[in-house]
């Protein structure tokens, strides 16, 4: 543990990381003050505090006993012509798009099917829980959901990856920055250092990652009134999928999420794909000795990972598998928990490839430690 | 000079360059392809480009209302002729009492799209058989069809009434009637010249910007990825101290910001000479000396300009985007301990000019920003002096700080 402490000083005391994460602080604030104010937003969210978030009789009665107002009658007229959106939503018609634009055959069409098959059961459900019904931010709520959900969640995952990245590249290319290699691998402890380090800089980038998500969102709850939507399903029949085969088409995700909830499970599977990028950095970190050469291998195998799927045929099995990798879980976000859209075979596609990228980094790291333990080093 | 051909070879490495040609394979596979392969993209672009192609290769970079009238009557009765076979073929549509294009046109306009009235449906799912779309969203089969005539016919259509309606100077002032002064101004110096009769198709001048906006990212990357170690790794190496007690002495970082501004004049020229390169295999330099304010581009640019010269003005942004970036990358460099000092900066300069360039990039020279009609490219060379200047200090202090 004392080596750990000593590896998270030296990390702490290197200004870099401690100056990206006020940079991206800074970001992040200037992305949320200057995305504009949702004055609609606002007012549906302290009507919702006040007489709930279930459309139907009800609620429009109780609505029009507010004080008058253009947003009273806006959100009345948007309430009232609401109808339960998975009542009659066939999401076979999706699978039939995506298969003749993709021009998909045999195993491909066949799972692209079955995920459509499963989701129509789940919409069916929706349908009678009347989980459409749902208030969220009325007719602001694709813009608000695609605020917190598409640009704010994205950009801290990001932030939280590269400040894991760099704390790892940081920490295990110290020794050959400094020249003093052979002397901490003569040590005691040996070459296992790098254990530490790994520990040392997970920390440090779990921590980083925990502070910017606390900051950002007190920032971002402050700017945007969420107290009352908290408990509003996230498939209400106001929230939207925008698909480029498609076009909008209702929000329907695999489990049934609050606007709490959904947060939650994003923030819990965030941590997840941070944990499978400090894999990917201790692996090129304890590979690489150069810390540069090491981040522009990142930097390369990344921009591959998200090119070789463009690149190969529309219908090739293999183009799904990539779906599942860490980078392409990053850009796939908005979609977490929902059927994905038209890159993605799997329900729960998210889950299984943070598991499965889990594993396969794991494994690939522990394979990386033992090389390395065997690696000449001068 | 020895000194700055040294430090570029430092720069210019086989890693380097290695690394510079995978990035750019990649960037060009992820960004940049569509609008080389998927260009013209769509209906009725296609048709667009493919009409206003053949206008510049018969008539010349500007069009004439004689000219225009000639292709018209040479061209649209043989596509409506076409169209009236195609038409009298389908017993469907005789059943609709459509027998040829021009009551086709007048079928659909007047078609309420009310689909739970059966018979309208079943009239829509007619027209629908008939152009070949599906339901499913199937895409249409290329060669002779009935969509691809009738996009043809619009398109042909479409051209003559733009261009009506830019010979007609009253129509086009009470149009810029709510403009900026500077607006009316460029505007009304249109109407007095020959610039409305330029032929360029809207969807060129996007696809080409857009493209420019996908290369510039490309520079800032290659930019900040060749150029970036150079000083770094001599103070991580602490070569510096080597260096001043050379014969050269502090000069020597002078020299290193010489190689630097150097090299980014030759990486912005290789990029820009292979990728426009690929870019010309579209055929887009065929417009190369027609006006960018065309009559298909009633916004066009803020000065009188051809397409050939706005390309220019790009690559010249581009080439002030990355010498200043390199001087910037040069003043992180001598200011990183380390390779991660050195990376995290990296990542806040590269998003903090990727917003800008993108900005930039996006219409240049299209709108008169804070009144300027040159805005874009002044930006480029503040950004340059400001750069520039900066690393001027950097030289210059250099000479006089304890290095011990």
């Amino acid at each position: 543990m004392r080596l750990v402490r000593t590896e998270i000083k030296k990390i702490i005391a290197s200004y870099a990381i401690l100056g990206f994460v006020a940079l991206s602080l800074v970001f992040n604030a200037l992305l949320i003050t200057t995305n504009g104010k949702d004055r609609y937003a606002d007012y549906v969210a302290g009507v919702s505090e006040t007489i709930g978030i279930e459309l139907g009789y009800d609620f429009s009665k109780t609505l029009m006993g507010l004080p008058q107002s253009e947003y009273r009658e806006r959100l009345f007229n948007e309430t009232s012509e609401l109808k339960n959106v998975f009542a009659d939503y066939f999401v076979g018609e999706i699978a039939k798009t995506y298969i003749s634009t993709l021009n998909l055959s045999g195993k491909a069409a066949e799972d692209m099917r079955a995920k459509y098959a499963d989701l129509q059961n789940i919409v069916a459900e929706k349908a009678e829980d009347g989980d459409s019904l749902s208030l969220y931010f009325a007719g602001s709520t694709y813009s608000q959901h695609k605020k917190l959900f598409g640009f704010v969640m994205p950009t801290l995952c990001v932030e939280g990856i590269i400040i894991t990245l760099l704390s790892l590249l940081f920490t295990l290319g110290y020794e050959n920055i400094n020249r003093t290699e052979q002397l901490v691998y003569t040590s005691k402890v040996g070459r296992f250092i790098v254990l530490k380090k790994y520990v040392a800089a997970a920390i440090i980038g779990f921590l980083a990652y925990i502070l910017l998500m606390a900051l950002t969102f007190a920032l971002y709850f402050t700017a945007n009134d969420y107290s009352g939507v908290w408990d509003s399903n996230v498939s209400s029949g106001f929230n939207a999928i925008r698909d480029i085969a498609i076009g909008f088409r209702p929000f329907a995700t695999w489990h049934n999420f609050t606007v709490l909830s959904y947060l939650l499970a994003t923030v819990g599977l965030s941590f997840g794909l941070v944990f499978c990028f400090s894999f990917v950095g201790f692996i090129t970190g304890t590979s690489i000795r150069n810390s540069y050469i090491a981040f522009l291998a990142i930097f390369f195998a990344g921009a591959l990972f998200l090119a070789l799927p463009m690149l190969l045929p529309s219908d090739s099995y293999a183009r799904f598998g990539f779906m599942l990798t860490p980078i392409w879980l990053l850009l796939k976000q908005p979609l977490w928990f929902t059927d994905g859209g038209i890159d993605v075979l799997w329900r729960n596609f998210e889950t299984w490839g943070v598991c499965l990228s889990f594993a396969a980094l794991a494994v690939l790291a522990v394979a990386a430690s033992i090389k390395f333990t065997k690696r000449d080093i001068v | 000079m020895k000194i700055v051909l040294h430090e570029m070879r430092k720069i210019w490495n086989l890693k380097s360059v290695v690394m510079l040609a995978l990035l750019c394979g990649l960037f060009y596979a992820v960004f940049l392809s569509s609008y080389v392969n998927n260009y013209p993209n769509g209906h009725p672009n296609a048709e667009n480009v493919a009409l206003s192609t053949a206008l510049t290769i018969r008539y010349g970079p500007t069009l004439e209302p004689e000219e225009l009238e000639e292709y018209v009557a040479e061209t649209r009765p043989g596509l409506i002729a076409a169209a009236d076979q195609f038409i009298a073929e389908s017993s469907n549509l005789a059943e609709m009492g459509i027998r040829d294009y021009a009551s086709l046109r007048e079928s659909v306009m007047e078609l309420s799209y009310d689909t739970s009235d059966e018979a309208i449906a079943g009239q829509l799912a007619i027209l629908r058989e008939f152009y070949g779309l599906a339901e499913s969203g199937e895409s249409m089969e290329e060669g002779a069809c009935m969509p691809l005539l009738q996009y043809e016919i619009a398109a042909l259509d479409d051209l003559v009434s733009m261009y009506e309606f830019v010979l007609d100077p009253s129509r086009l002032l009470e149009y810029s009637q709510n403009w900026s002064t500077e607006y009316r101004t460029r505007f009304e110096e249109k109407i007095s010249t020959d610039e409305f009769r330029g032929i360029l198709p809207e969807h060129t001048l996007s696809t080409t910007r857009q493209y420019a906006q996908g290369l510039v990212m490309l520079v800032i990357l290659a930019t900040l990825l060749c150029f970036s170690p150079l000083l770094a790794t001599d103070r991580m190496r602490k070569v510096h101290l080597l260096q001043y007690t050379s014969k050269q002495g502090r000069g020597v970082i002078g020299k290193q910001i010489t190689a630097v501004l150097i090299s980014s004049i030759i990486l912005t020229t290789a990029l820009l000479v292979v990728f426009s390169m690929i870019f010309a295999t579209n055929g887009t330099q065929v417009f190369w000396n027609n006006y960018v304010s065309s009559f298909n581009s009633l916004f066009g640019t803020t000065i009188r300009i051809t397409f050939g010269q706005y390309i220019c003005v790009l690559a010249l942004m581009m080439y002030l985007i990355g010498a200043a970036l390199s001087t910037f990358v040069f003043i992180l460099s001598r200011f990183s301990a380390n390779y991660i000092n050195l990376i995290a900066g990296l990542i806040p300069v590269f998003i903090a000019s990727a917003i800008l360039s993108d900005n930039l990039f996006r219409a240049p020279l299209n709108d008169f920003r804070f009144g300027m009609a040159l805005f874009e490219p002044f930006v480029c060379i503040t950004a340059l002096m400001i750069g520039f200047g900066a690393a001027i200090c950097i030289v210059w202090k250099e000479r006089r700080i304890d290095v011990a």
